[in-house]
């Protein structure tokens, strides 16, 4: 039984003795007795300190973690859940992580089986960062720079404070992060109690999308956080239109549109003609954009430029047709990248018959006298002849003749324009030969139209 | 005089008068065909169907005559008005004769000045009326008034429709 006992004790004694703790510095091993005491490097409050510890199996055959666990306030043990089974020689990894709070001095105990080990650190008091609400966050940390377009910068200015009542060396401090930069140069200062110093970190996105970085400040780090944006480009001013001269009815007029400042990018639109008759005058399909046969036509502009292409071309020819009324023109812009839009007015004011050809003929039995023209106000009818002989002297008075009912017949068969050819037709009897010479007046609401004498 | 007074009063009182809408000529659109136009200078619209057939016989005052790669222009009593490429479109109307000359449309007729219209990129002349040329170049098609003392240069407007069959 005695033997029994003391073989049972003795098997204790080696299982005990089965595994060493070691803590890793610079790669290699170094030791802890059981019941030893390690003393971790002193951090500041906020910094975090890490070991890389080892349990080594240094006996002959496979042996069992069955505990091992770390006890302190600050302290977590990241490792495998126990039991554990080591093979001779190997070993099993165990991170002892410490988070400082305020400054103080902590412990934890550290147990591996039956054996225990004590790690000591102590805490001080480090710099206070102060972040202005320029980069604050509702995150407690967090240095957040907000939408900074491409191309531009945006400077968080903290301040550090020692607000410990003995000096502080500072040995850290650095900014990582693509876009981020630390705007501090020189070398790091020692700050007195309650002194200051500036930090500045810079954020220039090269392009759009979310920025992450980090401070470090001693041991400490501090999250960055910004957006990058495209800039905002400002929008194409309204495009100014003009015309070369002031239009009137039965022209071809070129409409011009440009830009009053160069375009900040490029853009397309719509230029719509609209056309208002004067009175009940029905429309005039011959006012309309030439050569493309209707009333819109597409507009282009290229970034930095005035300019402004219609249809492709540096102008847009248009026909005033034949009627009184009002043309309007607007040009839209599409996508939204235009800050206005344009319009110009063109009033067709309501004019005397516009005679285009007349052509007087002499037949043995008749005079006939064709004319081609428009009246804009469709009130043409009223017309007065004269006649002279071959010494240029008046034949009689001057004839009137109303050819309204005509007019009005034929302009409610033809809508929409009011060209027109007339055949007026003078029957004779006897020679007509004696008829050297003649002229006309076409009267309508807006005047009288009056020829020049005509030879037969 | 008597005479003149008995004219007169037929005149007053039988003073007859047609209208109809005027008519520019025709042009040929981008299918070939002939088309109508309508209108005064400056106003034009566009017969909506299409001829087939555009035929019309003009007067004419001057003669050509080819010789290799040169078309001489001369008037009827055999005077050289102007010698032009064989290759460049000339055109004979009855008050004028028109061809191009170096991007140059040129309207000659006897015994008046002859008048000149720059003209791009010209692919063709088309006899629209006695009195209009039609020019199609690259650039789309232009009416040329040919009215003494009136030339002048207008646009066209493009023939969308279907040809009529």
């Amino acid at each position: 039984m005695t033997r029994l006992l003391f073989g049972f004790l003795f098997s204790c004694l080696i299982a005990r003795a089965q595994f060493v703790l070691s803590v890793v510095e610079n790669g290699a091993d170094r030791d802890l007795a059981p019941g030893s005491i390690y003393q971790m490097k002193p951090i500041e409050s906020g910094e975090r300190a890490e070991l890389v510890l080892r349990v080594r199996n240094t006996s002959t055959r496979r042996a069992t973690l069955e505990t091992f666990i770390a006890e302190g306030a600050g302290f977590v043990l990241n490792r495998g859940l126990p039991p554990i089974g080591v093979e001779p020689g190997a070993f099993e990894l165990g991170y002892l992580i410490f988070n400082a709070g305020v400054a103080a001095n902590y412990s934890a105990t550290l147990t591996f089986n039956s054996s225990k080990v004590q790690f000591q650190i102590q805490v001080s008091a480090g710099p206070t960062l102060t972040i202005p609400s320029t980069c604050n966050s509702p995150t407690e940390g967090l240095i957040e720079f907000g939408l900074v377009e491409r191309g531009k910068s945006k400077t968080c200015d903290l301040t550090l404070r020692n607000a410990t009542n003995r000096a502080m060396r500072m040995n850290t401090l650095a900014v990582s992060g693509a876009g981020f930069r630390l705007l501090n140069s020189g070398p790091l200062p020692t700050l007195a109690p309650g002194a200051t110093m500036p930090v500045q970190v810079l954020v220039e996105p090269v392009g759009p999308g979310v920025l992450n970085g980090q401070l470090q400040i001693q041991g400490r780090s501090y999250p960055l956080h910004a957006v990058g944006t495209e800039p905002e480009v400002p929008p194409i001013p309204a495009p100014l239109l003009e015309f070369d001269a002031a239009p009137a009815s039965g022209q071809q007029r070129r409409l011009t549109l440009r830009l009053p400042a160069p375009a900040t990018q490029a853009g397309a639109g719509t230029l719509t003609l609209t056309f208002t008759p004067d009175a009940s005058f029905n429309d005039d399909k011959a006012i309309q954009f030439v050569p493309s046969n209707n009333r819109q036509l597409r507009f282009t502009v290229t970034q930095g430029s005035t300019s402004v292409q219609l249809d492709g071309q540096p102008f847009a020819t248009f026909q005033t047709g034949t009627t009184a009324g009002r043309i309007q023109f607007t040009a839209v812009g599409s996508s939204g990248r235009f800050g206005g839009v344009g319009t110009l007015n063109a009033v067709l004011l309501p004019a005397p018959m516009q005679i285009e050809r007349l052509i007087a003929t002499r037949f043995p039995d008749r005079m006939e006298l064709a004319i081609t023209g428009f009246d804009n106000t469709y009130s043409a009818g009223h017309a007065l002849f004269r006649f002279y002989d071959t010494n240029g002297q008046p034949m009689n008075v001057a004839i009137p003749a109303d050819f309204t009912t005509q007019f009005r017949d034929f302009y409610s068969r033809n809508p929409g324009g009011s060209t027109f050819t007339a055949r007026v037709a003078f029957p004779v009897s006897g020679s007509s030969t004696s008829i050297a010479e003649m002229e006309a007046e076409f009267a309508t609401t807006a005047g009288t139209t009056r020829t020049d004498r005509l030879k037969f | 005089m008597k005479h003149a007074h008995f004219l007169l009063f037929c005149a007053f009182a039988q003073a007859q008068s047609t209208l109809s809408a005027p008519s520019i000529g025709f042009m040929r659109d981008p299918s070939g065909a002939y088309r109508e136009v309508f209108g005064i200078a400056g106003t034009f619209t566009l017969a909506t169907t299409a001829n087939d057939v555009f035929r019309k016989v003009f007067h004419v005052e001057h003669l050509l005559e080819r010789e290799g790669d040169s078309t001489r222009i001369l008037r009827s009593d055999g005077g050289v008005i102007d010698i032009v490429r064989t290759t460049q479109p000339v055109l004979l109307t009855p008050h004028a004769t028109v061809y191009v000359h170096d991007e140059t449309v040129v309207v000659r007729r006897d015994h008046l000045d002859t008048v000149h219209f720059a003209v791009p990129d010209l692919i063709d002349l088309h006899p629209m009326s006695e009195d209009w040329v039609q020019l199609i170049t690259a650039h789309g098609s232009f009416a040329l008034r040919l009215t003494a003392g009136h030339e002048a240069l207008f646009v066209l407007p493009t023939a969308v429709e279907t040809r009529r069959r």
